[in-house]
């Protein structure tokens, strides 16, 4: 099965290198075009000829070479850029399906064009846009304090904006990281196809919110088979994976997204994001059933609890018994990225790996077996567990996990593992597994001595 | 950082934990290292230091703008607590670096060892701008969740 995984479809790559030669505009800046990047701007708008960007990104590529630097024509960059990783994404998804023996998805409806965020938002969306530009035209090698530090004033305002958070985390984080490779002393090193991604996803997210996406009503049971963390300095995300009951059983993604700081790490992420009688939390650390109702399914297979009744059983459920739902083969509907987010990066087929062998020789190097074909470990998406789940690996005898693609491979992220030590059967819930006893501790932790602090402070401010 | 066709990439922290009772904030942003040093005795007494990078300038004020008692001819011990938070935060090499201090940055192992490099002096400047970042520190705590997805985070993998 992982045989066909091995190298991406054919027209990947092609896509893949019009993308570099983009990419490498933004390392040098729009204000120091050469031929070179104007040739690669002139090449990108004709890939676009026939489609409905084909105006916008031949002006861009005219406009920009000649020096003429105006927002639309970078709004018109992002959308050519998002338009090709969209068409990556559908190929890799395509082939990740047929591996794993699932029927393709349904070919993505067509995104809705983004709904206009509300006009009081506009000044702040604007400066937003002038930042990006002025990224761009300076270029990431050449990117200094002056250029990137102010834009944390109007990042104050947008963080403060509920509607606009999904926006805010990207900014936030971005804004972190680039701030941390100041100054910049090699700019060959930089990992520029990710600040060019963080670049275009910040500029397409300033244009409006995702249309509407609908979604139905739903009641049911979830099993969570596993669950992901995500974090930057300030910000952490989890998105648990569960199996939901039912004739065809089907896959959902919940997630939950809080704001931290820098100094609330590791385990400590756990307890921004619940407390103790949260039945999400409950869910996760101590694997219990999500006993769900009035909830909203997205199109996208993402259950949003936001005013849903949410409880948690009093029985763990047996996770052995659950996984197999996943197993290669079965039909397995499940989430899916919404249209406007279909990026590589967000490709994460669940599977359920049964006879599975794993080595864990060096870090950085372990991979997984299924029936002779193998494929590397994702590690830089493991996150503080890590390191744990590396010792636990190599006695795993059956895991679940998603397929990723980054870098021009896949690999496989493990989210849970049954290890087998001499008949002895236990399931590690990686990410997870040390929620509970982190978030009973919140009280005296750092995130504790902050929110008595911010309690006290704010309030004297205002 | 050798693989530019990534999305996915683990940044370099080596964040630390630290107990923040007495430096509740230590940020290094933009051109200088900055951050709020509680009073023991009142922690709604603070005093905001920096030190700025290359020049090695720095200051110490309340947040009501008094001037810090301790610095008579060199930096005092807010600093000190300041300076020696960061390195547990960042580590002796970002710190080193992001000050732009001379000499092998791995000599940094403690606050008194960025100290030695501090030749600058006394730059007098209203403590509110490194005053409102630390609001907005603050601020992050109490910024409510989502339970939208936000597939923006999947890009991001640590810290």
């Amino acid at each position: 099965m992982f045989d066909a995984l091995q190298a991406p479809p054919e027209g990947v790559t092609h896509a893949e290198a019009l993308l570099d030669s983009l990419d490498a505009c933004f390392l040098n800046g729009f204000a120091r075009l050469g031929d070179a990047e104007a040739a690669s701007l002139a090449s990108l708008a004709k890939t676009f000829t026939g489609t409905p960007l084909a105006a916008p990104v031949a002006a861009a590529a005219e406009a920009l070479a000649a020096g003429d630097y105006g927002i639309t024509h970078f709004e018109a960059l992002a959308a050519a850029r998002g338009s090709l990783q969209g068409a990556i994404h559908d190929a890799l998804v395509q082939q990740v399906r047929a591996a794993l023996g699932r029927a393709a998805p349904e070919a993505a409806p067509a995104a809705a064009p983004a709904e206009p965020f509300p006009p009081q938002m506009a000044p702040l969306l604007e400066s937003t846009q002038q930042w990006l530009m002025e990224l761009a035209l300076a270029g990431f090698g050449q990117l200094d304090y002056g250029t990137v530090v102010p834009f944390a004033a109007t990042l104050e305002k947008l963080q403060a904006e509920p509607e606009l958070t999904r926006l805010s985390v990207l900014l936030t984080g971005t804004l972190g990281e680039i701030a941390a490779a100041l100054p910049i002393e090699d700019a060959a090193a930089l990992p520029l196809s990710r600040w060019v991604d963080l670049w275009s996803r910040a500029m397409l997210g300033t244009l409006g919110a995702p249309a509407s996406p609908g979604g139905e009503a739903f009641s049911g049971n979830v099993r969570i088979l596993g669950a992901a963390l995500n974090t930057h300095a300030n910000a952490v995300s989890v998105t648990a994976w569960g199996v939901v009951e039912g004739d065809t059983p089907r896959m959902v993604r919940v997630s939950r997204t809080a704001w931290k700081v820098d100094q609330v790490f590791d385990a400590a992420t756990w307890q921004a994001l619940g407390d103790g009688d949260d039945p999400l939390m409950r869910a996760i650390g101590e694997r219990r059933i999500l006993r769900v109702s009035d909830a909203t399914l997205l199109p996208s297979g993402d259950l949003v609890l936001e005013g849903a009744k949410v409880g948690e059983s009093m029985a763990a459920f047996s996770w052995s018994e659950a996984a197999p739902a996943a197993a290669v083969g079965e039909a397995l509907p499940g989430p899916v990225a919404a249209p406007a987010d279909r990026h590589p990066v967000q490709i994460a087929e669940p599977v359920y790996l049964s006879e599975l062998e794993a080595t864990s020789a060096r870090k950085g190097d372990q991979t997984v077996t299924v029936g002779g074909g193998s494929l590397p470990v994702a590690v830089d998406r493991m996150g503080y567990r890590g390191a744990h789940l590396n010792a636990a690996l190599s006695n795993a005898a059956c895991a679940f996990g998603l397929l990723r693609y980054d870098g021009g491979a896949w690999s496989f992220q493990p989210l849970a593992l049954q290890t087998n030590i001499k008949g002895n059967k236990t399931v590690d819930f990686y990410n997870g597994d040390d929620a509970m006893a982190s978030i009973k501790s919140a009280g005296s932790s750092n995130l504790g001595i902050l929110r008595e602090r911010a309690s006290k402070i704010l309030r004297a401010q205002s | 950082m050798s693989d530019s066709r990534t999305s996915i990439h683990v940044t370099d922290s080596a964040i630390v934990k630290r107990n923040l009772r007495s430096v509740p904030y230590v940020e290094i942003f933009g051109d200088r290292l900055m951050g709020v040093v509680s009073s023991k005795s009142d922690f709604r007494r603070m005093y905001i230091s920096f030190v700025e990078a290359g020049t090695t300038s720095y200051n110490c004020s309340t947040n009501n703008n008094r001037p810090c008692g301790g610095l008579r001819g060199g930096p005092c011990k807010h600093i000190k607590s300041l300076l020696d938070e960061a390195v547990k935060q960042y580590g002796g090499e970002r710190v080193a670096r992001s000050l732009q201090l001379a000499g092998d940055p791995a000599s940094i192992k403690r606050g008194a060892d960025v100290l030695r490099h501090i030749s600058g002096g006394k730059h007098q400047e209203k403590a509110s701008a490194a005053f409102t970042r630390f609001l907005n520190y603050l601020r992050y705590v109490e910024l409510p969740t989502s339970t939208a997805p936000t597939p923006e985070m999947t890009w991001f993998v640590n810290g």
